[in-house]
C-alpha cells in the first residue's frame, strides 16, 4: 500500500518553476533517496512531503491524507504522528542538552514525563549515545548530534521519516554508521525512510531511487543493499 | 504540555538571547522606572505636605458653603460625606470635616445630577487650613501630569516589546520551524512567546522599583534642607517633619498593571507573526 503518493505536484517561487509535473509513489517500509546535483530541488520535494511547504499545483497524500487541505490542528497532529524530521545541519536547540531536544516533542504532545525519560533512554541507548544525554550538542561530535536528530524524530513513533542531507557535515565512517541506523529503524520498526542526499554512498540502502532533476524527478526502484540489509 | 515546560522553554530563550532580553528589561524598567519615581517622590511629597497642613487645623477640614436655593440640600450633603455644621447663619453654612477625602468629595460637587442640584450655584470654600489645596493640587496634579505619561508610558513600553518580540520572531525562524515540525501547535508557540515576554515584564518591573526607589532617596537627600526650610516657614507652628520622598498609593500598583499590560499588546501587534501561513514562510527560510 502507498503510503505516500504525488499526483502531478509542482512548485513555483514567483515566477521560477522549481518541480512541475511531479509523480512519486511511496510503500510503507520503503527506504526512498532522493538524489539529484545541489539546487535541483531535492529539499523542496522533501519540504513538499512534510508539508514544510505548499505545493504550487497537483496532489500530495500522506497516509491517506492530503497535506494542503489539511487544518492547522491536522497538521500538527500530523507532525506529532505521521511523520519525524530531520534537518540539515544537526538541527538541535543550543540552549537544550541533547536528552531535552530528544524529548522535546513529547513535551509539546503531552507525553508524560516518565514516559518521554523512558522512550529518550531506549532510543539513546539504540543509537549508541546514552553516556551523551547530559551534554549541550556543542559538547558533543557531529556524528553524536546527528544521532541525536534521528531520536528525536522517532521519539513519537512516526510512521515517515524525512532525512535532508543528514550525512553531509559527517567524516565516512560516521555518516555509513548514521545510514545504518536509519536503515535498522526501517527494517526493524516499519518506518519510510525518505532521504534528500546528494552522496551517492545513500543510495545501496535505497528500494527507491528518484533522480530529481530538470524540474522533474524520475523514480527507479533498485535492489540495493537496503531491500533486505539490516 | 504544561505550564512548568512551557515556561521552562520560554525561560531558555530569554536565557539564550541575553543580551537582547536585557536590554529589553533596561529600556522597559529604565521607562517605567522613571515614572514609578515620579509617582512615588509625589506622592511622598503629598504625604509631607499633608501631614503639615493636618497639623496645622488639627487633623480637620473647614469649609463653608452656599447654595442659592434649597438650603436642606446643603445638609444633606454635609452629612452624605460626614461632615458635621458648626454655624448655620442665613447665608452660609460652616461645616467641619475629620476625613480631607470626604471633603473633596463633597467640595468637588461631582454628586450634582445624582442630587439634582445646579453646580454653578453652589459654593465651597475652605475657610481655615490648607488640607484641601493641597490634595486638591495634587490630585490635580496627578490627573493633568501623572496619568497621562502613564498613559504615553504605556504605548512606548509596548511598542518596545512590540519591536523586541517582532526582532525575536524574525531572529527565531528556525526556533519556530522546529518546534512546528516537532508537533508543536500554534497555541503552544504563542503561549512560549508570551511567556518569555512576561519575564522580561517581570525584570522589568522590579528594575523600575529599584530605580524608583533610588531616585526617591536621591531626591529626599538633595531636597531635605530645602524643603524643611520651605514647610517651616510656611506652616511655622508646626514642628518638624521629615520630607522624605517617598510614598505609595494605587497609582504605583497600576503602573505595575501596566507593565504586565504591555505584554499582551505588545503581542497583539505582533500575532500575525504567529499566522500559519508565516509560518510556512519561515519555515521554508530555513
Amino acid at each position: 500500500m502507498d503510503i505516500i503518493q504525488l499526483q502531478d505536484v509542482s512548485k513555483t517561487y514567483g515566477n521560477k518553476g522549481i518541480l512541475r509535473g511531479v509523480n512519486l509513489a511511496v510503500r510503507a517500509g520503503e527506504f526512498v533517496v532522493l538524489c539529484g546535483e545541489s539546487g535541483a530541488g531535492k529539499s523542496t520535494l522533501l519540504n513538499l512531503i512534510g508539508g514544510l511547504e505548499r505545493s504550487s499545483g497537483g496532489r500530495i497524500i500522506v497516509d491517506g491524507k492530503e497535506i494542503n487541505q489539511m487544518s492547522a490542528k491536522e497538521r500538527t497532529d500530523f507532525y506529532r504522528h505521521e511523520v519525524g524530521i530531520i534537518f540539515q545541519g544537526s538541527y538541535l536547540q543550543p540552549q537544550f542538552t541533547l536528552f531535552e531536544n530528544i524529548t522535546l516533542p513529547g513535551v509539546f504532545a503531552g507525553m508524560p514525563e516518565g514516559e518521554r525519560k523512558e522512550r529518550a533512554g531506549q532510543l539513546a541507548q539504540m543509537l549508541g549515545i546514552s553516556e551523551n544525554l547530559k551534554f549541550l550538542p556543542k559538547e558533543v561530535s557531529g556524528g553524536q548530534a546527528e544521532r541525536a536528530c534521528i531520536a528525536r524524530a522517532l521519539l513519537l513513533n512516526p510512521k515517515i521519516i524525512l532525512a535532508d542531507e543528514p550525512t553531509s557535515n559527517l567524516d565516512e565512517a560516521n555518516a555509513e554508521i548514521v545510514l545504518q541506523i536509519l536503515n535498522l529503524i526501517r527494517v526493524q520498526m516499519g518506518v519510510t525512510i525518505i532521504i534528500a542526499s546528494h552522496s551517492r554512498d545513500v543510495i545501496k540502502y535505497a528500494t527507491q531511487v528518484v533522480t530529481v532533476a530538470g524540474r522533474t524527478a524520475q523514480s527507479n526502484a533498485t535492489s540495493g543493499v537496503g531491500a533486505n540489509a539490516a | 504540555m504544561r505550564l512548568k515546560e512551557a515556561w521552562r522553554l520560554s525561560h531558555r530563550e530569554f536565557a539564550a538571547f541575553r543580551t537582547r532580553s536585557i536590554a529589553t528589561v533596561v529600556t522597559v524598567g529604565a521607562l517605567f522606572g522613571l515614572l514609578l519615581a515620579a509617582i512615588v517622590i509625589v506622592q511622598g511629597l503629598e504625604n509631607m505636605a499633608l501631614r503639615y497642613a493636618r497639623a496645622e487645623t488639627g487633623g480637620e477640614v473647614y469649609l463653608a458653603s452656599e447654595y442659592d436655593g434649597d438650603k436642606d440640600l446643603v445638609l444633606r450633603r454635609i452629612d452624605k460625606y460626614g461632615g458635621v455644621v458648626i454655624e448655620n447663619s442665613s447665608e452660609v453654612l460652616m461645616a467641619k470635616f475629620d476625613n480631607v477625602r470626604r471633603a473633596y468629595g463633597y467640595a468637588e460637587l461631582g454628586d450634582a445630577r445624582e442630587m439634582g442640584y445646579d453646580a454653578r450655584r453652589y459654593r465651597v470654600e475652605e475657610v481655615r487650613g490648607t488640607q484641601l489645596a493641597v490634595y486638591r493640587h495634587f490630585r490635580g496634579m496627578n490627573r493633568d501630569f501623572v496619568r497621562p505619561i502613564c498613559v504615553v508610558l504605556l504605548v512606548v513600553s509596548a511598542l518596545v516589546l512590540a519591536f523586541t518580540l517582532a526582532h525575536l520572531v524574525s531572529q527565531s525562524a528556525r526556533t519556530f520551524a522546529l518546534y512546528r515540525s516537532l508537533g508543536a501547535s500554534r497555541g503552544q508557540i504563542l503561549l512560549i512567546y508570551f511567556l518569555y515576554l512576561l519575564e522580561i515584564c517581570f525584570w522589568a518591573m522590579l528594575l523600575a522599583m529599584g530605580i524608583a526607589i533610588i531616585l526617591a532617596g536621591v531626591a529626599t537627600a538633595t531636597l531635605w534642607n530645602y524643603l524643611s526650610e520651605q514647610f517651616s516657614r510656611h506652616y511655622p507652628g508646626v514642628g518638624f517633619v521629615p520630607p522624605i520622598l517617598l510614598g505609595l498609593n494605587w497609582m504605583c500598583a497600576e503602573v505595575v498593571a501596566w507593565i504586565f499590560g504591555s505584554a499582551p499588546v505588545a503581542f497583539l501587534l505582533c500575532l500575525d507573526q504567529f499566522s500559519e501561513k508565516k509560518m510556512a514562510l519561515k519555515m521554508k527560510g530555513d
